[in-house]
């Protein structure tokens, strides 16, 4: 048995489930098959399904070589399933959580879980280079093997006509790229590629999306929106979606700042700090609970650049742009990014 | 692994008191953020689903410059027409004096009449 899933068997783990527990999750297809022709799949967990229950959405593999968010994904999806089939509950180390709680999730939530988002990227990950990141998106490519593929992260439309939005002196490679050469390729238009579709297709179709976690690693912190700026809670002008502060984003030391109200400030910090506290109890692992924006500017501190790579499992996190277009800041619904590679 | 599941886990234990709360404020407001790109004519602003709707501009129909800035700020216009409250007041406000603009600059690049 492999250590690491490979694709074939991240989705098998996905059937296994449905046809364990029938009564408890679905297969959910996706609709765009990725460049390489592969099929993908989420899992809904739900007894009774209820679409006015708040839902919960649960992403990994986005960046390829991350390769412990598709196996720490299903696996937390088969933990809940059994340990509720089982009227049991869970412990991790030191942290326990009681059956109630394991059916708390399953009967008054409705969780969706969508393990590998890059199936192609994680599979050449696999088998041929180990740090590829981006998908397999043939297109750009010009006789380089790196000009294959875009990076997902960064091909949702948040902000992602980059050079409009942000500063010059917030343009690097870590917030995106136009060169298809780099990991960070944005690629040539927003939703491009069928794997950010895929997630956009979920978002929209999921009924009371409510919190939404993608799983990445890197250095181990809990981030919360926004990551385009730091936060502020007075002028609500200073927003994504207010072109008059085009080329203005992105820098920590001026005037502008990314509203968001008191109130989510204080859901999106309280919710970071109960899943880091979680990670904490199991084994002792310190995260951090930040805002997403505060790790470009630890990394350009440190200079960390491409400490990366290595399968860190655990988790490290991601600056946020936020990943889809479609969840209106008016909701704010929180977001987190666990793990990625800045 | 062992770290990060309880995390999830914990995490989904907070969907429905974190649904309650934000359910207020995304009542509240609902229909309050309308944006024009005037680079593309795309309209976004939020809708009855709180969703974020977008309502892009077809290809420009006319050969000048002006027509097609005038004709992209009035599909504007009626895209925004019945967006209630303070929002969409504010924001046809905003496009009837970009019109305006737009008619003041063209009059003021042609030839005027002569004194002679």
């Amino acid at each position: 048995m492999a250590l690491i899933m490979n694709t074939t068997e991240i989705e098998s783990a996905l059937v296994n489930f449905e046809m364990n527990y029938p009564t408890l999750c679905q297969r959910v297809a996706l609709p765009e098959k990725t460049h390489d022709g592969r099929s993908c799949h989420a899992l809904r967990i739900a007894k009774n399904y209820d679409p006015e229950r708040p839902a919960v959405l649960i992403l990994g593999g986005v960046h390829a070589r991350e390769w412990g968010g598709p196996d720490i994904v299903v696996n937390f999806a088969g933990d809940v399933l059994r340990a509720y089939a089982n009227g049991k509950g869970l412990q991790y180390g030191n942290k326990i959580f009681s059956a109630n709680e394991a059916k708390t999730i399953v009967e008054t939530i409705t969780v969706y879980v969508f393990p590998c988002v890059n199936p192609d990227g994680v599979e050449f990950s696999h088998t041929t280079t180990p740090m590829w990141r981006k998908n397999r998106n043939p297109a750009r490519f010009n006789g380089h093997p790196d000009s294959v593929g875009v990076d997902i992260n960064r091909n949702y439309d948040f902000l992602w006509d980059y050079k409009t939005c942000f500063h010059p002196q917030a343009w690097n490679d870590s917030l995106a790229s136009d060169n298809p050469l780099k990991y960070q390729f944005h690629g040539d238009a927003p939703f491009s590629e069928p794997e950010t579709r895929n997630v956009k297709w979920l978002m929209d179709n999921i009924p009371k999306l409510t919190l939404f976690l993608d799983l990445h690693s890197y250095t181990g912190d809990v981030l919360y929106s926004w990551g385009d700026d730091k936060n502020q809670s007075v002028d609500r002008t200073q927003n994504f979606m207010n072109p008059a502060y085009n080329g203005k984003r992105g820098m920590s030391d001026d005037a502008y700042r990314e509203y968001i109200s008191a109130a989510d400030q204080q859901i999106a910090v309280s919710l970071a700090t109960v899943t880091r506290d979680a990670i904490a109890a199991a084994q002792g692992r310190p995260y951090a609970a930040i805002q997403a924006f505060g790790l470009y500017a630890r990394l350009e501190q440190a200079t960390i650049t491409r400490l990366v790579g290595t399968l860190l499992i655990p988790v490290c996190q991601r600056h946020s742009l936020l990943p889809w277009n479609s969840i209106s800041r008016a909701t704010q619904k929180i977001r987190f990014w666990l793990p990625g590679i800045p | 692994m062992v770290d990060v599941i309880p995390g999830l886990v914990a995490l989904c234990l907070e969907a429905p008191a974190t649904h309650l709360q934000i359910a207020p404020v995304e009542r509240a407001v609902l229909g309050q953020v309308v944006h024009l790109n005037p680079a593309t004519g795309e309209i976004w602003y939020v809708g009855e689903d709180a969703k974020i709707q977008k309502i892009p501009q077809p290809p420009d129909p006319y050969r000048s410059s002006f027509a097609n800035q005038a004709w992209r700020l009035m599909n504007a216009y009626e895209a925004i027409i019945s967006v209630p409250g303070t929002a969409g007041e504010i924001a046809r406000e905003g496009i009837l004096s970009a019109i305006q603009r737009l008619a003041a600059e063209e009059t003021k690049g042609r030839p005027g009449p002569s004194n002679k």
